[in-house]
C-alpha cells in the first residue's frame, strides 16, 4: 500500500508536474510586451512596423518635456473604435485634452492648500499643452510614439525587436533578488493629495494623486516606486459591491483605463497580478526611483470608465521596489521590497473625495491623514 | 553518485513544491511576514497590502496562498532552504532505503 502511494508521488512529481508547467507554457504562449521606439517616431510609422509583424496595438505612450518637468501619458486602445491613423490621432488629442482638463480642475480644488508653496505652482505651470478642438477640424499635430503595448507570439516580438525603429522590447520576467531594508523616512513621499471625482469625459471618472518628497536619500540606481491606490470592491463591504472606477483588467492584470498621465520618472501602469478579487488597485509607478527629485511635486492622474459603485472607499500605500534586470523599466521587471501605509485600509472614504496626507517629521513616522474635503 | 544526485534534484523540487502549500495566517500583524515552504519556511512574504478582516474582505485566521513577487515583497533566507533540501534528500534517501529493503 504505502509502495503504490509512493509511487503516485513520484509519478505526480515527474510526469505531472512537468505536464503542468508545459500546459502553461501553451496557454501562455501570447505574450504581452512593451516595445520601446527609436526618437521621432510617428504614430503611423509605428502603426505599419506593427502590421508588418501581424501584431495589435493596445495602447502606447508619449512624453512631452515641459519646463523642468517630462510628462509622460498611455492612451489605452481598450475602448477606442478606430480605422486609420487620423482617426486614431484625433481621438488620442481628444483624450488628451480632457485629461490637461481633469487634472487642472484637481489642481484647482487643491490651490487653497498649497498657496505658499512655488514647488507646487512649478508642477501646476508645467502641466501639458494641449490641442483643444484640433479633433474638429483635423488639424491635430503627429504624435511621437515613445513606447507602446502589444501582444503576439515570442517568434513576431522578437521580429518586431529587429526592425531599425525599434530601441527594445521588454517582456515579463520572473528572477528577483532580496533587497536590502532601507529606512521608510528615506524613500516614502513627504506629503500629497488624493483626488477621486467624476471625469470631464461623460461615463468616465478620475484618481489623481499628487506626492512630494522631501528626501530621496533611501533610492538607488536600480529602485523604484509605487503609489498603490486600492477601492474597496468586496461584495460585504459597507457601500456595497463594486468600484468607483471600473474594476476591468485584462488577463495579466493590467487594469483597464481610457488614459493615464504622470511626471513621474519612468511611469508604468502598476498590474493587479495575483491580487484578491475584493481589492482594486489603481497604480502609477515610476520605475526609475533614483531620477525623483527632492522638493519637487508629482502628479499621476488615471481615467476609466465608470465602475459599479457610486459610493465606494479605499486605502493608499507607498512601496520601495527594485528593477530586474537593471535595464528593464515596465511593470514586469519592478519588484516590492517595502511597503508603508498612507491611508490604512480604508481611510479614504467616501470614495469620490479629496484628501491630504502629510508626514509630519522626517525621523518619526508621525502623519496626519485629512478627511473628506 | 547518480542516484544520490537524483535525490538531490528530487529533493530540491519537492521544497520548491511546498511554496504551493498556504499558510496560516493567525492575525492582521502576521500579514506583514508570511512564511512559505516546508519544513521550515525559507520565503517570508509581505503580504499587508491585503485589507484581512476590514470592511467586507475576508476575516482571519485563514489559509493564505504565496502572492506575486511583483506585489508582495518577499525575502528568502537561503539557509532554511538548504536546510530543507538536506533534511527532504536525508528523508527520500531513507525512503529509498527502505523500498530496498523491502523488495
Amino acid at each position: 500500500m504505502l509502495q503504490k502511494r509512493i509511487a503516485v508521488s513520484l509519478f505526480l512529481i515527474f510526469v505531472g508536474l512537468p505536464l503542468g508547467l508545459h500546459a502553461q507554457s501553451q496557454r501562455s504562449d501570447q505574450q504581452r510586451a512593451q516595445v520601446y521606439f527609436a526618437p521621432n517616431t510617428e504614430l503611423a510609422t509605428m502603426l505599419a512596423e506593427l502590421t508588418k509583424n501581424g501584431l495589435p496595438l493596445l495602447a502606447f505612450q508619449r512624453r512631452q518635456p515641459q519646463g523642468t518637468q517630462l510628462w509622460t501619458d498611455e492612451f489605452s486602445l481598450d475602448q477606442v473604435v478606430w480605422q486609420t491613423s487620423t482617426d486614431l490621432t484625433n481621438q488620442y488629442w481628444q483624450s488628451h485634452a480632457a485629461l490637461r482638463q481633469d487634472l487642472l480642475a484637481s489642481y484647482r480644488r487643491l490651490a487653497a492648500k498649497r498657496i505658499e508653496d512655488p514647488a507646487w505652482q512649478a508642477l501646476v505651470d508645467s502641466v501639458p499643452e494641449t490641442f483643444i478642438g484640433c479633433w474638429e477640424s483635423s488639424s491635430c499635430p503627429t504624435i511621437i510614439i515613445y513606447r507602446i503595448t502589444t501582444e503576439g507570439s515570442p517568434q513576431s516580438l522578437q521580429n518586431l525587436a529587429q526592425s531599425t525603429l525599434v530601441d527594445r522590447v521588454d517582456q515579463q520576467t520572473t528572477s528577483n533578488s532580496a533587497p536590502a531594508q532601507v529606512n521608510p523616512v528615506l524613500w516614502r513621499p513627504q506629503k500629497g493629495d488624493v483626488d477621486i471625482q467624476p471625469s470631464s469625459v461623460a461615463g468616465e471618472r478620475y484618481i489623481n494623486n499628487t506626492m512630494y518628497w522631501g528626501t530621496t536619500a533611501g533610492f538607488t540606481a536600480n529602485s523604484a516606486y509605487e503609489h498603490d491606490f486600492f477601492l474597496n470592491n468586496s461584495e460585504e463591504s459597507a457601500y456595497g459591491p463594486g468600484t468607483y472606477l471600473t474594476a476591468d483588467q485584462s488577463l495579466t492584470g493590467i487594469p483597464t483605463v481610457a488614459h493615464w498621465t504622470s511626471n513621474l520618472p519612468s511611469p508604468y501602469l502598476d498590474t493587479r497580478f495575483e491580487d484578491p478579487d475584493f481589492v482594486r488597485s489603481y497604480t502609477i509607478g515610476a520605475a526609475d526611483g533614483a531620477a525623483i527629485v527632492a522638493d519637487t511635486w508629482y502628479t499621476s492622474l488615471i481615467r476609466a470608465a465608470n465602475g459599479e459603485a457610486d459610493i465606494d472607499n479605499g486605502y493608499l500605500q507607498a512601496q520601495l521596489g527594485h528593477r530586474t534586470p537593471p535595464d528593464c523599466y515596465s511593470t514586469w521587471c519592478v519588484f516590492g521590497d517595502q511597503i508603508v501605509d498612507i491611508y490604512p485600509a480604508y481611510a479614504i472614504d467616501p470614495v469620490p473625495g479629496q484628501y491630504s496626507w502629510q508626514f509630519y517629521s522626517i525621523l518619526l513616522p508621525v502623519i496626519e491623514r485629512g478627511g473628506p474635503s | 553518485l547518480k542516484n544520490g544526485l537524483l535525490i538531490v534534484v528530487l529533493s530540491v523540487v519537492v521544497v520548491l513544491a511546498t511554496l504551493l502549500i498556504p499558510t496560516a495566517v493567525l492575525s492582521p500583524e502576521a500579514t506583514a511576514a508570511i512564511g512559505y515552504g516546508l519544513p521550515f519556511a525559507y520565503i517570508v512574504q509581505d503580504q499587508s497590502r491585503i485589507p484581512f478582516g476590514v470592511d467586507g474582505a475576508p476575516a482571519l485566521p485563514r489559509w493564505q496562498g504565496v502572492g506575486s513577487p511583483w506585489e508582495y515583497p518577499v525575502q528568502l533566507q537561503p539557509l532554511y532552504l538548504l536546510l530543507d533540501i538536506i533534511i527532504v534528500a536525508v528523508l527520500l534517501g531513507l525512503a529509498r532505503l527502505w523500498l530496498r529493503r523491502l523488495t
